[in-house]
Parts: structure tokens; C-alpha cells; sequence
């Protein structure tokens, strides 16, 4: 009923005097809860993840290793076998149910098993736009889809990618002696100069969102969603400040399920406020065939599988290109290597030449600035992007 | 300031001037078979020449007084009272006349109060002669001394008026001096008490007023109106509170009372005198954190209290979602607050019933204030409109609270955040004849909140109430009212044009009263009556918005029902010393659209015993039924919160409390010590499945689940409520536990075991105190610590969806750090120069002065990959406030 890109934040009338602190848990978190990922895309190919959770403190979300073996069974008897780590399902039949089972062989032996399900049909989607509102602030990521089924949920995955670039462009680098450029052994400690076509200024990054997208039309007189806000972006985000691409996949839900994707939502995003609604465990679909108590993460889905792509352009949008991190730094340098190493570290590499009156300066900046890489994405410029940066 | 104090100096030597000069040494002489002017002639030769004298022509008695000096005086004024003239004094004046002489002063029937039973002959006279106390140290006579009983006892009644206003003075305590006999006035002012036949002295005395003391002379039952003076300054002491006295002689337990002078005292946030901010003060009440409205009495859910405002029910209490409740100060005379034996005129409601008054207009003359604080500014008018006859009381509050959203930096989101709120509120009285009363009450409140021109939120309440009051005889009176309350929330969302909607819910309700009492003897009272709510609740209506919104709209069933009740309760003073009180109650439930209906008894019992005037125990137990439900997944309340009656499906909450207590005044009278437990049982408290659909939905029963409640504790109070230093400090130690009642095998909340209240905080320290430097100025300061409350913690965490989420399991196993706050404020009264026509009195303060960053919640949240772990503080720095407020 609320869509996600409105924040009726509450709490905003204690904003001036109310603050948000960090907070490390002293209690003893509990690791070892299995968690099966991954719907059942009838007409498509689907891929599945088995894992532990992991105790809150963690840090990288691994937990213990589990070995397993799954397959989607149809109610006809078919079982379509994981192969390549996908299961194929593009030939599967839309009249059937489906469930999907996985046998842990390790740490312990288990079966789990999904409820049997029919297959939702998800209709195409009529639209995948942007708009941006009339302050220019911010940037909404739309969704417009309908058919003639009755009324009921939807659920979207985003496959993001972005190019972004530096703040500022560097006609130079610094190269320590014995850095290797372009086959080149740079002898001495010296500034080298950027050749045609090479630079650290583009830079390309992609991703899955983590938001979970969810729609639903059972309060409205058809199934219709006119520009369903999906996300917002504001007007500073990186990921829209030069060219921003997402693919955005489609799924209908039951009711059971969209509770199920609303309460994780909840849980993970929409706590701790004033108002916010206390968190609350939900069961999945999927059970322990053999102990039926046990809590299974998850909820699988049997749906198929609608796709839409497209390109914000920051050339449309005319939102102002990401200036990045405000560094007020960038400044004259006095001596080159050893004065830097001396004064700055390694954070800062050299930027470019400034012509003055009676000569030049060389201006250094921190790396952040210069180096579109030390801001996670890389050079590697997909080969169906639009424009024609390097 | 100096100045002020010297001035006070001053007048406290004035008037201790007059006890010094008593001092002298005896010397015996006097006066014999004289006539009455030649007496007075000698006390004006020999001891003061300030005696005013007029002789009855008819007087033509002989006076012999021998004494000593210094008692020759009183035993004159004897001889002359016995020769028929009464005895005035007056500022260190005597004036003596025959009776009668000066009735032409007395306003016409103002106190005069017919008195039953006695031949109409005599009512004229008698009504005059016992009209209102006027001065101090005359000796009043009740009764006609011609009809003057030999012994026993007589009755005595009348009203307590304040001197300056008229208006009735509640809860001030009369009592007999001698004896054990003590009364309190009711809200009309209206006290009655038994006193021995024969010389006497009765006492007044009342919160922020003056002590009197009267000499009387019974002779049989009669009547005494009394007015009473503000206390300007106090040469005495220690005065004797009703407060103090009542908690040994009314046998009810948990009942606290505050008034308005003491919660405009009380710090707050943003300065904003707030009574039900002064209530969570109070031991036994607790809320789940800062910037809440909604609070929890003795362990019970927010929804379980009965929240009464002249009479009408208010549901939603706040302003701002909480920032501010919704009661002007200006027009608040108390609040009183039963948290354990409920009167068995009330009812509907687990935990408490908060009941909160406003004053009558001053039926003297015309006058108001205004006042001005950071979030709202204030108005209020009262004065008579018929003069002693028909007064009003007006006041109203609006807020420029936009400066605070303003403050949030330009270009965010938030930009277009508008809040905004009103109240007004009206009352009327009408004398009818002497023995007559209505009233008329009438309250507004709304509230505006608006994010980005997208979204609003809305709630008001509005209650009309009207209230007859009527004495028929000493003994019986009858209070008749009718009311009409609501209460609607609406939210409008316009983000995106073909989901636009407006939800509301609604809560209408029409009740009518009819209490009697009855006073049947001096140990037997009976209260009585019968009462009804109809009411008729919307529960969600859900509309498109705009021509192109593709909304479906449907409004939910509306829920219609009448709840009726029955009830008799009787005050039995068995002895001095030991009182009971016993009330049954019957209340019937019927809804209309579905036909279920609940009905049941509830019992009232309690017993106090005292051993002496300053110590008594007491003892009590009491039943409880609620109809109407409280549906909100969150733990504060919030205005989304909608009211759902019982139904087939949804049966109504039941619940038991059983308390005791201990008191102690000590220190003259000026310090009350308590000590109260209790243990509290609730049936089909509602809580929520996971996942549960609280708007819009149809089968609202499907996704609820019924718990038990259990609470227990100690609360340890002393309170001080007179003297420079006044307020009270208070322990408690207390627990409140929930349990699904029902086995849903592994969807049972925590597998079926006694899990943690939100609002659970075993330990509690309380301070309230304000201490007056002078009359002028004092300073104030509250105290609150408490242990941290339980909330639900996440146990594990995993990656789906391409982002980490978080498991949770036992609700409420974990508690956030401990809470402690200390605010304090200095008031500047305004000076007492009658001749000036304004009077500003102004408060400093600052809220949280430590600036301790309390937290009031923990949660986490998942950045992508990354889970935080964040604590929220509501207020987390010190928040100064200055608040301005002139009188005229």
C-alpha cells in the first residue's frame, strides 16, 4: 500500500534533536540456520543457493561449508537435475506444479523440500522508465506492467550497471621506479604521462540490488501498476551521474509469499523508528521433510519470468556530474616523491599540470579524485554500453 | 528580586506583630453591672481602642467580666455574644453588632443553601445566619441555638469557594479539630461532615491555600460556606493537605492526583506544560520511551486505559504523534489518575482511568492569559457571563512548529514538511437555583502532517459533552450527563496519481450517565447509576484519489455496538478507623452487525484500616472488562493505530488486580510515605501473528492471536506536597509478562513461554520536585531513571536476495542500556501588584540537562552486504526551552 520510494518518515519531527548511533551487540548470535535461495522460473533457466547463516558479527556473511545436490520436481513426475549450476527449465510445461528438493549431503545428511506450486504467470512488462521530481532532488526508478489475471503481487529483481568517472581527469601519474607502463620499465621515480585511450577517469561497475522490490494491485480496480516506484536515486548518486543501466526481472507472487518478502523487508530495513513495526519471524515455504520444526530460511517461488532494460542517460537526466568526496585538498606540490611520500602517503597520486604565470604547477589530489578505480569499479567498459567513453 | 525578598520580609514581621504583643504579664481587673456600651467603652480605654460598637436600642442587659488582662478581652466579647451581638474581628479590629446588622453585605443567596427538613419559618433567618464565613475568629453558630441539642451529634455542610474567583475549591480537606471527623469537598465544593454538639473548631485546609481554622458552636445540623484565600505566602510551617489527609481516610487504593500548579512546575520538552507528560512521572506508569503519549499503568497495554476529559473519551491523546498531549494547561484545573481501585462508576477499561478536569470560568471577573513557548502559543479567556451565575472557560493553542522542520537543510527530501495543530476548548456552567448545575463542555483538536506535498496525515477529536448537576436534598444528589466523542485519522497519499488514496478510520461514540449518591447515614454511602456508550467505529475506509487513480475503493464493515452497565457501590465506615468500600458492576456488550454479545459482573472491593491518624493499611481487589481494541504493530502508539470492538471472533479482554498498601505522614503532616503492591492478571490481550494485516483487512480476527498478561510489583513513594519544598520521589520494582494463550505449535510466540512486556522495566526512579526560593521564584527539576526496555534482537543473519537479512526469534529477549534523565527549569511568578493590569511569569528550562543520549531503540540495518547494528536516541542533547505566559 506504501510505495518504497516514499520515505513518511516520522520521525523526521525529531530530526533536529534525534541521532542515530552506532551499536555493537553483546549477545552471543546463533549461526547455522539453512537457507535455500532461488524461485522456480517455468520457461526460463534457474539458479539456486544453499547456505548457513552466519553469527551477526561475521563479517563476511560465509558460513560453513555445505555440499548438496537439488532438483525440480513437476508433479507429472519430471525432474528437471541442476546442471552447470543452473536448473534448466525453458522447455518445462506451464500447466504443472512444481516444487523444488534439496538434499545436504554435508555437514549433515537432509532433505528439504518446497511446497508444490502452479505456475504464476508474470505478464510482460509495458514499462521500465524514470522520472525525476520537480525539486530535481531525486530520481525514481518506474515500473509500469498489467494484465488481464486477477489481481495480485509482483516481485523484481534489478541487475545493475554504471559508468561513473573521477572527479578529476589525470594527464599524469606517478610511477615509482620499476613500474611496468605500456611494456615500458619506467627506470627512475618519475611523472608519466597518460598515452591516447588510457585513463583512470572512466570506470564501469555493476551489481544486483539488495532492495526488495515488491508490488501488489489487490487494492486497485485491475491489475495495473502506472509507474510503480521501484527505487530512488538522489540527485548526487554516483550510479546515475553518467550512464546508469539496469535490467529489471519480473515474477508474480501468492499472498503467502508477498507477506513472506514484506516481513523480510520489514525486518531488515524498516526498524528501530518510533512507529516501526516490531520484527517478526516468518516461515518460508520450505521444510525439513523429516522434522518439519526445523526453521528453513526461504520462500521458493514458481512463477515465470518477465525482463525489461534501460539507459539513464546523464546527457537526459542534465543532473550536474558526480563532483565525488569534497576534498579540499588539491593544492600546489612543492617536491615530487619523496616530499609526498612524506606529506600525504599513498592516498595521493599526482593530477596535472596547472599552467601559471612564470611557469607551471603540478597538482596533486587524493587518490579518490583522480582514480575512478579506488571507488570499486574497474575498467572493463561492457561491450553493448551506449556512449562511447573509454 | 531584592527586592521582592525584602518586601516579604516585611510582611512576614507585620503579621507576627500581633503574636508578640500577647506576651504581657497578668494583671486582674475588670467591669461589673455594666451596660454593653459602657464594656466596650472600657475595652477601648484599657486594652484596644479599636473596637467598633453598635448598641441595640432593645439591649438594656448588665455585664460582670473579671479576668486578667490578657484574658479580659476574650471573656467580654463571651458576655457580649451571650447578650446576642456577634463579634467580628477584622485586621486586628473587633466590631461588634446585634444580629442581623450586617446581612445588607452579603450578596443575596450567594451561599445560601436551603436547608431541608426545618420549618420554612425558620430557613430565612438561619440561611442568614450561618451564611458564608466571612472573617476569622469570629464563632460561628449552627444551627438554631433556641432547637440546641444537649449532646451528640450534628451535621454540618456547606460549600468551599475560592475567595478571589468563586469558583469551587475540590479536595480541600474540613475537619474537626477535637474529633476524628473529616471530609473532603467533592468537585462542586460541597463538603458535609458530623461534629459533636457544643464548642468546636473546625479546620480548612487545601493545596496552595491558606489554612483557616473556625470556631464554631453547634447546635444542631446546619450549614457553613467558606471561602477560601490562595496562600500568598506561608507563615506557618506546615499545612495539612487534602492529599495527606485522604490517603488515610479513603480506602481506595492507587489513586494519584496532580494538579494543575504542579504540572506547570514539571519540566519538559520544549517547555510546554504537559499533564499527561507529568502523569508517566508517576510510579506505576511507564511508557516505551521518549515522544510517546501512550503509557502503560502497572504493567497494563497502552490501550487499557481509560482516558476521560470532562467526561469525554479521548483516544488519541497527543499532538505531533507525541511531542505534545493534546490537554491546553491553561484550562486544566487536575488530573487524576486510578490505577488500582477503580470507582465502579467506571469502567471499559483493563488498566487505569485517567481522568482529566478543567477549571470553571472565575465568576467574578473577566480575565485570561497568553502565552508563548517554541512550539505553540496559547490563549485563554474565562469570566462570568451572567456574574455568579453563568461563567465560561476558553482557551485555545496553536503551533508555528514548521521552524523546526525548516531547520532540516534545504534541497533534502523533506523540504515541504508541514506539522501543524489546534485545540480549543470550551466550558460553560449555569447556575439553576440554588441546588442546580449545568455544564457544558466542548473540545477540539486537530492535527496536520504533511511530507513533501505527497503525503498527509490527519487526526482530530472533537467531544461535546453536557452535564447536569443536581443536590436534592443533604443527602442525595445526581449527576446527569450526556456526550458525544470522535475521533478520526485520515492519511492521503498523492505520490503517484493511479494509487492515490485517502485511508481513514473512525471512532464515533454517544454516551450517556446517570450517577446518584447517596449518603445514608454517617457510615453508610451509596453511589449508584447506569451508563451507556453506543458506538460506532469505522475500522477502514480506503478510497481512490483523483480521476485517475486506479484504487478500489471499500470501506471495511462499520462495527456498531451499545455497551451498557449497571452499578451500585457503597462506602461503609465501619468504625473510626476502618472503612470499606464494595461495588458490583454489570456491563453488557452487544454488537449489532454481528450479534455476539459479552456481559459480566465486575467486583470493586477495597478496605482500609488506620491506626491512628497518620498510619493505615489497605487492602483491595478489582475486576475489569474491555470491549474496545487497540490494532497497532508497533509499540508506541502511533496515530495509525485504528479501535476494533469486540466480535464473534475477537472476545473481550478480561483482567483482575489485586493490591495492598501501607501509608505513613509523617513530618506534621507534610510527608507521605506509601507503599503499594500488586499482582494483575489480564485474559485475551491481543497481539499479532507474524506477518499480520492490520489495515484494510476484512478477517482482522485471522491475523490476531489472544495472550495473557501477568503483572506484579512494588511501588515506594514519598510525597511532599506542602511547603518550600514540595513533589515526590518514588521506587517501584515491577514486571509484566505476556503469553499466547493458544498452542500454534512452532508459530507460537516464543514456544508458548511467559515472554517480556515492550514496556517491561523493572527497576524506576522517579523525581519530581520544585523548590520556591521566594513566592516569585523557584526552581524545578525531574528525575527519571529506568532499566533499559526489553526489545526484540536479532539471533543470525544470511544473504538472500542479494542482501543480508537478519533472523529474528524470541520477541522482547533483549534489553537496551539503562535510561536516566534529569530536567530542569526556573520559574519566575509574577509579582502580586494588583494595581497592574498584566502579570508575566516566565520559565527557563532545559530538558535532558546531561544531554545523555538515551537510547530508545536498537535495531539494524542491511547495507547490501553489510549488516549495522544502530541505536536510536530521541532526544539525545540538552534541549533548552523558554516559555512566556502573561496573565490579565
Amino acid at each position: 500500500m506504501k510505495s518504497p520510494c516514499l520515505l513518511p518518515c516520522l520521525l523526521l519531527l525529531f530530526a533536529v534533536v534525534s541521532c542515530v548511533y552506532d551499536f555493537h551487540p553483546d549477545w552471543q548470535g546463533q549461526a547455522g540456520f539453512v537457507a535455500i535461495e532461488g524461485d522456480i522460473l517455468v520457461g526460463d533457466t534457474c539458479q539456486f543457493e544453499v547456505r548457513f547463516s552466519t553469527d551477526l558479527e561475521d563479517e563476511n556473511n560465509v558460513g560453513e561449508p555445505l555440499t548438496y545436490t537439488l532438483r525440480v520436481e513437476a508433479d507429472d513426475g519430471t525432474v528437471y537435475l541442476l546442471q552447470d549450476s543452473i536448473v534448466d527449465l525453458t522447455m518445462a510445461s506451464l500447466t504443472q506444479e512444481y516444487r523444488l528438493v534439496v538434499e545436504v549431503q554435508s555437514p549433515f545428511r537432509r532433505t528439504y523440500a518446497s511446497a508444490w506450486a502452479p505456475v504464476l504467470v508474470s505478464p510482460p512488462i509495458d514499462s521500465l522508465s524514470y522520472a525525476i521530481n520537480a525539486e530535481r532532488t531525486a530520481l525514481d526508478i518506474n515500473v509500469s506492467t498489467h494484465s488481464d489475471a486477477p489481481v495480485g503481487y509482483y516481485r523484481w529483481s534489478a541487475s545493475e550497471t554504471w559508468e561513473y568517472h573521477s572527479t578529476y581527469y589525470a594527464e599524469y601519474f606517478f610511477a615509482p621506479a620499476g613500474t611496468v607502463y605500456r611494456g615500458r620499465v619506467i627506470e627512475q621515480n618519475s611523472l608519466v604521462a597518460y598515452e591516447e585511450g588510457d585513463n583512470v577517469y572512466y570506470c564501469w561497475d555493476s551489481g544486483n540490488r539488495s532492495d526488495i522490490l515488491l508490488g501488489s494491485t489487490v487494492e486497485l480496480t485491475e491489475d495495473r501498476l502506472v509507474d510503480h516506484c521501484l527505487y530512488s536515486f538522489s540527485n548526487t548518486d554516483r550510479k546515475v551521474s553518467v550512464v546508469y543501466f539496469v535490467e529489471l526481472s519480473q515474477i508474480r507472487l501468492t499472498e503467502e509469499a508477498y507477506r513472506f518478502w514484506e516481513t523480510v523487508r520489514n525486518n531488515s530495513s524498516n526498524v528501530g523508528g518510533l512507529f516501526s513495526p516490531e520484527p517478526s519471524e516468518l516461515r518460508g515455504n520450505i521444510v525439513n521433510v523429516d522434522d518439519p520444526d526445523e526453521l528453513v530460511l526461504g520462500y521458493v517461488s514458481v512463477s515465470t519470468c518477465t525482463r525489461k532494460k534501460i539507459f539513464v542517460n546523464n546527457y537526459d537526466t542534465r543532473f550536474s556530474r558526480w563532483e565525488g568526496s569534497s576534498y579540499n585538498i588539491v593544492e600546489p606540490f612543492p617536491d615530487i616523491p619523496d616530499e609526498w611520500r612524506k606529506y600525504y602517503g599513498w592516498r595521493y597520486r599526482f593530477g596535472w599540470i596547472e599552467e601559471k604565470e612564470g611557469g607551471s604547477n603540478t597538482v596533486w589530489a587524493p587518490i579518490e579524485c583522480i582514480d575512478c578505480r579506488a571507488s570499486g569499479g574497474t575498467k572493463e567498459r561492457p561491450w553493448w554500453w551506449i556512449n562511447n567513453d573509454k | 528580586m531584592k527586592r521582592s525578598l525584602s518586601l516579604l520580609l516585611l510582611l512576614a514581621a507585620l503579621s507576627a506583630a500581633p503574636l508578640l504583643s500577647a506576651q504581657t504579664p497578668p494583671q486582674e481587673f475588670g467591669v461589673s453591672k455594666v451596660e454593653s456600651d459602657e464594656l466596650v467603652a472600657f475595652i477601648r480605654a484599657e486594652i484596644t481602642p479599636e473596637i467598633y460598637f453598635v448598641k441595640d436600642p432593645a439591649d438594656n442587659r448588665n455585664y460582670t467580666v473579671r479576668a486578667p488582662k490578657e484574658q479580659f478581652l476574650e471573656k467580654a466579647l463571651a458576655a457580649l455574644r451571650e447578650g446576642g451581638y456577634q463579634v467580628w474581628q477584622y485586621d486586628g479590629k473587633y466590631i461588634v453588632v446585634r444580629d442581623g446588622d450586617l446581612r445588607a453585605v452579603l450578596p443575596a443567596g450567594y451561599f445560601a443553601r436551603q436547608e431541608a427538613g426545618k420549618p420554612a419559618v425558620d430557613s430565612a433567618l438561619y440561611q442568614d445566619r450561618n451564611v458564608t464565613m466571612t472573617f476569622r475568629n469570629k464563632i460561628y453558630e449552627i444551627g438554631d441555638p433556641e432547637r440546641a441539642r444537649k449532646s451528640g451529634k450534628a451535621t454540618v455542610r456547606g460549600y468551599v469557594r475560592d475567595a478571589a474567583s468563586g469558583e469551587p475549591i475540590v479536595g480541600v480537606s474540613v475537619y474537626d479539630e477535637s474529633g476524628k471527623s473529616f471530609a473532603t469537598t467533592d468537585e462542586y465544593g460541597y463538603y458535609k461532615l458530623t461534629l459533636p454538639v457544643g464548642a468546636g473548631k473546625l479546620g480548612f485546609s487545601g493545596y496552595s491555600l491558606e489554612d483557616l481554622k473556625l470556631d464554631l458552636m453547634v447546635y444542631d445540623d446546619g450549614g457553613l460556606d467558606v471561602v477560601m484565600k490562595e496562600k500568598v505566602f506561608s507563615l506557618k510551617g506546615a499545612v495539612i493537605t487534602s492529599e495527606s489527609m485522604s490517603q488515610h481516610r479513603t480506602s481506595q487504593l492507587g489513586i494519584e492526583k496532580v494538579r494543575i500548579n504542579m504540572i506547570k512546575n514539571v519540566p519538559v520538552v520544549f517547555g510546554e506544560a504537559d499533564a499527561l507528560k507529568v502523569v508517566m512521572t508517576l510510579p506505576g506508569v511507564k511508557s516505551v520511551g521518549e515522544a510517546s503519549s501512550g503509557f502503560n499503568v502497572r504493567g497494563g497495554a497502552t490501550d487499557q486505559n481509560l482516558i476521560l476529559f470532562n467526561g469525554g473519551t479521548i483516544y488519541n491523546p497527543n499532538h505531533m504523534f507525541g511531542i505534545l498531549s493534546a490537554f491546553n494547561p491553561d484550562v486544566i484545573s487536575d488530573v487524576e489518575l486510578f490505577k488500582s481501585s477503580i470507582p465502579a462508576q467506571y469502567g471499559g477499561r483493563i488498566s487505569s482511568v485517567m481522568e482529566v478536569k478543567t477549571r470553571e470560568g472565575n465568576n467574578k471577573k473577566v480575565e485570561g492569559s497568553l502565552g508563548i513557548g517554541l512550539l505553540t502559543s496559547r490563549l485563554h479567556l474565562e469570566g462570568p457571563i451572567v456574574k455568579d451565575r453563568t461563567t465560561f472557560i476558553l482557551g485555545g493553542r496553536t503551533t508555528y512548529s514548521n521552524w523546526l522542520l525548516n531547520l532540516l537543510p534545504a534541497g533534502s527530501s523533506y523540504a515541504g514538511g508541514k506539522a501543524s495543530f489546534q485545540d480549543v476548548n470550551l466550558g460553560i456552567s449555569q447556575k439553576i437555583g440554588e441546588r442546580n448545575t449545568l455544564h457544558a463542555y466542548g473540545y477540539y483538536s486537530r492535527d496536520k502532517f504533511s511530507f513533501s506535498n505527497d503525503t498527509t496525515f490527519r487526526y482530530r477529536s472533537i467531544n461535546g459533552s453536557l452535564k447536569w448537576h443536581s443536590v436534592f436534598n443533604d443527602r442525595h444528589s445526581m449527576t446527569a450527563t450526556v456526550g458525544y466523542d470522535t475521533y478520526h485519522y485520515s492519511i492521503e497519499d498523492r505520490f503517484n496519481a493511479y494509487t492515490s488514496y485517502r485511508l481513514s478510520n473512525a471512532v464515533d461514540q454517544g454516551s450517556a450517565k446517570l450517577h446518584f449518591k447517596s449518603i445514608l447515614s454517617n457510615a453508610h454511602t451509596l453511589e449508584y447509576g447506569l451508563s451507556g456508550i453506543r458506538y460506532d467505529l469505522n475500522p477502514g475506509s480506503y478510497h481512490a484519489l483523483g480521476d485517475s487513480s486506479l484504487v478500489k475503493s471499500r470501506d471495511l464493515t462499520r462495527e456498531k455496538a451499545l455497551e451498557g452497565a449497571v452499578y451500585l457501590s457503597e462506602t461503609w465506615n465501619v468504625t473510626d478507623g476502618l472503612t470499606l468500600d464494595a461495588g458490583v458492576r454489570w456491563s453488557q456488550f452487544y454488537r449489532f452487525d454481528d450479534g455476539s454479545t459479552y456481559g459480566g459482573p465486575e467486583f470493586r472491593i477495597s478496605g482500609k484500616y488506620s491506626f491512628n491518624d497518620v498510619t493505615s493499611i489497605k487492602a483491595g481487589f478489582n475486576t475489569m472488562r474491555q470491549n474496545i481494541h487497540m490494532i497497532s504493530n508497533s509499540i508506541n502508539v502511533s496515530p495509525t493505530d485504528s479501535w476494533r470492538l469486540s466480535s464473534a471472533k475477537i472476545r473481550p479482554q478480561t483482567g483482575w488486580q489485586a493490591a495492598a498498601g501501607f501509608y505513613r505522614t509523617l513530618l506534621d503532616n507534610t510527608l507521605d510515605l506509601s507503599l503499594e503492591g500488586y499482582y494483575k492478571r489480564v485474559q485475551h490481550y491481543i497481539d499479532y501473528k507474524s506477518g499480520a494485516v492490520l489495515v484494510m483487512n476484512e478477517n482482522l480476527a485471522d491475523d490476531l492471536v489472544e495472550t495473557e498478561n501477568r503483572a506484579y510489583g512494588v511501588e515506594l513513594m514519598a510525597k511532599k506536597t506542602l511547603g518550600k519544598l514540595n513533589g515526590w520521589v518514588s521506587y517501584t520494582w515491577s514486571r509484566s509478562l505476556l503469553r499466547e494463550m493458544e498452542d500454534r505449535g512452532i508459530y507460537t510466540i516464543n514456544g508458548g513461554k511467559w515472554y517480556n512486556a515492550a514496556y517491561d522495566k523493572p527497576h524506576d526512579v522517579k523525581l519530581v520536585a520544585n523548590y520556591k526560593f521566594t513566592h516569585r521564584y523557584s526552581i524545578s527539576a525531574n528525575l527519571d531513571y529506568a532499566t533499559g526496555r526489553p526489545v526484540t534482537v536479532p539471533i543470525s543473519k544470511y544473504e538472500y536476495g542479494h542482501g543480508v537479512r537478519l533472523v529474528y526469534s524470541d520477541r522482547n529477549s533483549y534489553r537496551i542500556p539503562d535510561y536516566f534523565r534529569l530536567d530542569l527549569a526556573f520559574i519566575v511568578e509574577p509579582g502580586h501588584y494588583l494595581r497592574q493590569l498584566t502579570h508575566f511569569s516566565v520559565t527557563f528550562g532545559c530538558y535532558n540537562v546531561t544531554g545523555r543520549k538515551n537510547p530508545y531503540s536498537i535495531y539494524y540495518t542491511s547495507d547490501g552486504t553489510v549488516i549495522k547494528g544502530h541505536m536510536l536516541s530521541v532526544f539525545a542533547t540538552q534541549i533548552p526551552y523558554i516559555n512566556l505566559n502573561m496573565k490579565f
